[in-house]
């Protein structure tokens, strides 16, 4: 019901004409006394509605300008949205701090201005903010750069090493380890690391511990596993603080590491040696044969030669005996084309020999792995034993300086 | 230099075969120069497996290496 603004009185209207002027019908107020009646008009009254829809109209007008207002306000937000997500990016302790300070901070100060249609449109705002959040939290959580950083990031000391090694040599059953030799041990292992030699030995073998069991162990990745390059012995050999000595019927050690299936071991390089005793007789310290022209095999002072198959097995190469050979012997390549023979940490010998293929089997120590089969088992004992890559002259000095070093201080050097 | 080792028969060089006679040591039997399955007496004195004792009681005969060594012993 609408109620129409007072009029002063002009004159006073007869109620007949009033209610029924002349001609027609007209619609109008009835006077009560002096209070003016007001009558509901339906549609008597085409002239008063028109003028108060205008003045309706104009309400909507300035909620639009209202609308418009707040639409900026909404359009900043998102823009503050991305100016805290790479603060967010460069330090991840401060992403919750800042998504959570900055929303409520908005929230409120565009809620109550906006009343009622803007606070739905902001609170969807602020949900798509904490949807951000999570997504780069989780990256930085996880960050498996860091993850493997940690093990990658210390290089190796020796020392820890070497304790590593001792543990599984007297954790396997191993026997012997006193302070003296644990000591020794860990400068023979820091020797090898800080003369750089250590990432160029893909294993070698101290040999302690008195029996198989603790003698089995590769110093370099001291785990009972093939693929950490255990030993496995086969046939009768004897295990003492000496070392291990096999026999000529069926001793044999498998390294399990296999020169095909050997990435760092290339055609153009490739190394062995050992520490062991004297004897002159036709096998092999170590040796494999594969199928077609390939072997890796070393023979020191068989009969008047000591020979050596240096992936080839076509012919095989050779230099003269080795008198004395007490102490590191052993060859490495140098390239495709040459081989050179070592003894004493010296340049006993070079040969010119192509390389032609690495064996697919298994390295044996103390016989020779014949493309699968046991042959001819050696009666030497070993006191140290390497298989690496490519060694210089300075590294094969080095090796035997410190091998020499160590075994005398083991009690069990052979000069 | 003359040395012994354990005869054995093709079932029992059969038997052995992936077997540890102690701890970290597997047999081995091998064939000598007359086809005659045998192994070490080192192994036959280390066997600690307690199912295979009975290789102590192998018969010895002496080593016909299949590989002769050309060298000389220089100890």
């Amino acid at each position: 019901m609408k109620l129409r603004p007072y009029q002063a009185p002009r004159r006073q209207p007869k109620i007949n004409d009033m209610l029924y002027p002349p001609g027609s019908r007209q619609p109008g107020n009835v006077w009560v006394g002096a209070v003016v009646m007001n009558v509901p008009q339906p549609d008597v009254s085409p002239t008063p509605t028109p003028s108060i829809t205008p003045t309706q109209t104009i309400t909507p007008s300035i909620t639009p300008t209202k609308t418009p207002t707040n639409t900026p306000t909404n359009t900043i937000t998102p823009t503050k949205t991305p100016t805290n997500t790479p603060t967010n990016t460069i330090t991840p302790t401060k992403t919750p701090t800042n998504t959570p300070t900055n929303t409520p901070t908005n929230t409120p100060s565009i809620t109550p201005t906006n009343t009622p249609s803007i606070t739905p449109t902001n609170t969807p705002t602020n949900t798509t903010t904490p949807t951000k959040t999570p997504t780069n939290t989780p990256t930085k959580t996880t960050t498996p750069t860091n993850t493997p950083t940690p093990s990658i990031t210390p290089p190796p000391s020796g020392t820890t090493e070497a304790n590593a090694y001792l543990s599984a040599v007297v954790n396997a059953g191993g026997t012997g380890i006193t302070s003296p030799i644990s000591a020794a041990t860990v400068t023979f292992f820091t020797s090898l690391v800080s003369n750089g030699l250590w990432d160029k030995l893909i294993c070698f073998y101290p040999i302690l511990g008195g029996n198989a069991a603790g003698q089995k162990f590769n110093g370099k990745n001291p785990l009972n596993t093939d693929a950490a390059y255990r030993l496995q012995f086969n046939g009768g050999w004897t295990h003492n603080a000496s070392g291990m000595t096999g026999n000529i019927t069926d001793t044999y050690a498998d390294t399990y590491l296999n020169p095909e299936a050997t990435a760092s071991l290339t055609l153009s390089g490739g190394a062995m040696g050992f520490y062991a005793s004297e004897d002159n007789q036709s096998r092999a310290l170590a040796c494999v044969y594969g199928a077609g022209d390939r072997a890796w095999c070393y023979t020191p002072n068989s009969s008047s030669l000591s020979s050596a198959n240096a992936w080839e097995a076509a012919t095989g190469i050779s230099t003269a005996i080795i008198s004395p050979m007490s102490g590191l012997v052993g060859f490495g390549r140098t390239g495709t084309t040459q081989v050179n023979f070592y003894r004493r940490g010296a340049l006993q010998a070079t040969v010119n020999k192509n390389a032609a293929n690495k064996p697919n089997q298994n390295q044996y120590i103390g016989a020779t792995n014949s493309n699968g089969s046991f042959g001819a088992g050696t009666s030497r004992e070993i006191r140290f034993a390497f298989f690496g890559t490519t060694l210089t002259p300075t590294d094969w000095y080095n090796l035997d300086t410190i091998v020499q070093t160590y075994q005398t201080s083991l009690g069990r050097n052979y000069y | 230099m003359e040395q012994l080792v354990g005869l054995l028969t093709l079932n029992q060089k059969q038997e052995l075969v992936g077997i540890l006679f102690t701890d970290d040591s597997y047999f081995n039997p091998v064939q000598d120069a007359n086809f005659n399955w045998v192994i070490s007496q080192q192994c036959m004195i280390f066997t600690t497996n307690p199912n295979y004792q009975w290789v102590k009681n192998l018969p010895l005969i002496i080593w016909d290496d299949p590989f002769p060594i050309s060298g000389s012993t220089m100890n």
